[in-house]
């Protein structure tokens, strides 16, 4: 008995087989990278006066902007996709082991694209290295540092988490001779040591790996993260406990997004309706439901309790240019597009009829870009009105609007993953063969189940 | 142990920002920074407004918030004298402490420093032409490299030995007021204990020195004016700030009079407008 449905020579074919609507989408995201990797060097070339932050107080500006919002949101997706994984492994949800490895990856990916956002952040990216020589003394106060230091952990614990799934795999194809033979040396390293008996050891590894992943999820994607602003209580909207949690459901929500989105394009590329069958997107519909209405409700909070007259000042003022002033149009955008989202959602769950994979993966667009967007404002919106009284009234009003450059690297990172997702893909099998169903001419019985779809 | 501190006496303070002036002079800050910065607001509604006027330097606190978050220690308190620095060598250019400090006192070097000083690091004609012009002026002076370089503020300061004063640091890295370090640190006794923006008040409203030590200027000060209201700008944030106001303290309901400083793109734009002999010499035709 296999959990996936389809046998090890069809899930290997993107290793094999190359379509030219690869090489297009190849194409698109090398010039889009290559956009963002020009962007950078100007900003590297001209200072961060490229940029449309500027110092708040007298310049008037916000000194953080869209690449601290992309990167919480890359962060958000990290912490998605191998929960999934994870949850997958520990709760036996053998329906979803077709999409394990996808999100596994996803995280790789993510954690390195958010890591990038910071580097685009920072001044003097030369001077980086000071971040490790100073680690003991920082760690002790900057929630800047946690970060650091727990995305570290966690991509290092996601990545070994991968390799040790992957080995079997790799092991297994390259003795069907599946795998593309020009990257044997990285097959050879990636097996280094390996014995068909550690097959066992590792799945209890993966095992324990998962749990500690599971338990690093709420701590960052709820705790070192929405700490680097929650601690600033002079920038309201940012001051607070709920962040946490709200931070967290947020993260959630547009990571599973994401994993619907590539586990569709994934489906759509290589015709593969049974392997990831509708059952996966049906399921991963009925969490987004649930995820997007604790975001919306977390947002109601805020609105509810930022919008009474004895709210703090500042708080006040925040809320009152988030419902109708100057920051309204990128939150009722953000909120416009949960709640899209969300009727959707809810009208394929009670009508069945009106569900699709092509439609739910809009559907998930829609609920991550409003995350993506919500993620922007927040940080903003902290900056615009970002001090107490007497000082708040005697500074001049802050703005701030992305430049060109700014807008092209924090986005180019999309791209980024895009591309190395799609080299992925002819390097690595990408769904788990250990739980396929073993090749046709083993066992040709198999075959009527995979035609059926 | 001592603490560098200021009291600053608001009920004498006119507005005339020349300290503002002077502490670009000394500390050659780039367009758009103001490391002093003097609030101008006024209060009530017409036919009853009041005028006030507040400066607002880096008040080197003794729990520095933006200290905490520097990621790299670059931003520390000097334990000799209280004075919190920014190690221009090992600042990162993470913003942390501009948004951990609830005073809105920090200024990141967004440009090169030439560019954000004089805007010709661009290397189109003009800036070429101003350039040059400016070697050939130092080179009629003494050579020592730039005319707009203050040798004093390329100094290395302790505890560190590295460079923690002046404005022109390296681009991508942060600065704000360092109760001009480069004077308490160069031996010079008439320099030392003394700021620019105190020296130059017409009015004597700054008063700079060592706020443990009860003989020291600011103490001695506040002995005098004993009555007067006393104050601290956000007392209640936990940073303990060392500068002291005397004077009407602006309510929370004061409004700043300008609603914008000057662009510094647009400043920078405009000067590029210029005849290039007027950046140099004395005046020359604004056009
Ligand atoms: S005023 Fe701001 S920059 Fe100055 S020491 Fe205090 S927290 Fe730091
Ligand atoms: S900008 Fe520099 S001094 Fe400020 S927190 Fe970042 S590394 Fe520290």
């Amino acid at each position: 008995m296999s959990a996936i449905d389809a046998d090890v020579e069809r899930l290997t074919e993107p290793l094999r087989r190359t379509s030219s609507k690869f090489y297009v989408a190849l194409a698109v995201t090398a010039i889009l990278s290559l956009a963002t990797a020009v962007a950078y060097v100007s900003q590297l070339r001209f200072g961060m006066a490229v940029t449309g932050l500027r110092g708040w107080g007298t310049q008037g500006g916000v000194p953080w902007g869209l690449y601290i919002g992309t990167f919480i949101w890359w962060i958000g997706i990290a912490h998605g996709g191998v929960a999934i994984s994870a949850a997958v492994r520990l709760f036996d949800f053998e329906e979803y082991l077709p999409i394990a490895r996808i999100a596994e990856i996803l995280t790789l990916i993510a954690l390195p694209m958010a890591a990038t956002n910071i580097l685009f952040d920072i001044g003097r990216p030369d001077t980086l290295w000071v971040m490790i020589t100073n680690w003991p003394t920082t760690v002790q106060t900057s929630p800047l540092t946690w970060d650091m230091t727990a995305t570290f952990l966690y991509f290092i614990m996601a990545g070994t988490y991968l390799i040790i799934t992957l080995r079997t795999d790799l092991h297994d194809c390259l003795q069907r001779g599946t795998l593309p033979s020009a990257l044997n040396p990285l097959y050879k390293l990636l097996l280094i040591g390996y014995r068909p008996s550690e097959r066992e050891k590792s799945a209890q590894m993966a095992w324990w790996m998962a749990i500690g992943i599971l338990l690093l999820v709420p701590l960052m994607s709820g705790g070192v993260v929405p700490w680097l602003f929650a601690t600033m209580g002079m920038h309201p909207g940012w001051f607070g406990a709920s962040h946490g949690p709200a931070m967290f459901a947020e993260s959630m929500t547009s990571a599973i997004a994401a994993v619907v989105i590539t586990a569709a394009a994934f489906r759509w590329a290589y015709g593969w309706d049974d392997v990831i069958g509708d059952e996966i997107f049906r399921g991963l519909n009925k969490a987004l439901i649930a995820l997007v209405l604790v975001t919306l409700w977390f947002l109601l909070q805020s609105l509810v309790t930022g919008s009474y007259p004895a709210a703090p000042a500042e708080t006040g003022a925040l809320t009152q240019s988030l419902v109708a002033g100057r920051m309204a149009v990128p939150f009722w955008l953000a909120v416009g597009g949960l709640l899209v989202a969300l009727a959707y959602l809810v009208a394929q769950a009670l009508r069945p009829s009106l569900y699709s994979v092509a439609a739910s993966a809009v559907a998930a667009f829609l609920v991550t870009s409003a995350i993506l967007l919500k993620k922007i404002v927040f940080v903003v919106e902290g900056l615009l009105y970002p001090t107490r009284d007497p000082l708040a009234g005697m500074f001049p009003e802050n703005s701030y609007w992305p430049t060109i450059p700014e807008f092209t690297m924090a986005f180019g990172t999309i791209a980024v993953a895009v591309l190395i997702f799609l080299v992925a893909t002819k390097i690595i099998p990408i769904v788990e063969l250990e739980h396929a169903s073993p090749a046709p001419d083993e066992a040709a019985e198999s075959d009527a189940e995979v035609t059926e779809a | 142990m001592s603490q560098m501190g200021m009291v600053i006496d608001v009920e004498r303070c006119q507005g005339c920002r020349a300290c503002m002036v002077a502490c670009k002079t000394e500390n050659d800050t780039p367009r758009g920074a103001f490391w002093m910065n003097v609030f101008r607001y006024e209060e009530g509604e017409f036919p009853d407004v009041e005028q006030g006027f507040t400066p607002n330097p880096c008040h080197h606190c003794s729990e520095p918030s933006c200290a905490d978050v520097c990621p790299t220690n670059a931003r520390f308190k000097r334990e000799e004298d209280g004075i919190v620095l920014t190690d221009y060598s090992t600042c990162i250019g993470c913003r942390y402490c501009e948004v951990g400090c609830p005073y809105g006192v920090n200024f990141f070097q967004w440009r090169d420093p030439e560019e954000g000083q004089y805007g010709f690091a661009a290397d189109d004609e003009l800036a070429r032409e101003v350039r040059q012009n400016l070697e050939e002026l130092d080179a009629d002076l003494d050579g020592s490299g730039g005319a707009w370089e203050n040798p004093r503020l390329q100094a290395a300061q302790e505890p560190r030995g590295t460079k923690m004063g002046g404005g022109n640091h390296k681009v991508g890295t942060m600065g704000k007021c360092t109760f001009c370090v480069h004077r308490q640190d160069s031996g010079d006794d008439e320099l030392a204990g003394t700021t620019a923006c105190e020296e130059v008040c017409p009015i004597n409203v700054i008063h700079f020195g060592d706020m443990e030590d009860p003989q020291s200027k600011p103490r001695q000060y506040l002995e005098e004016k004993g009555a007067k209201q006393r104050w601290k700008m956000l007392e209640n944030s936990g940073n303990e700030p060392n500068v002291v106001y005397l004077g009407d303290k602006p309510s929370n309901a004061a409004r700043g009079m300008e609603n914008e400083y000057k662009d510094t793109d647009e400043a920078i734009e405009a000067e590029r407008e210029r005849d290039a002999a007027y950046l140099v010499a004395d005046g020359g035709e604004v056009q």
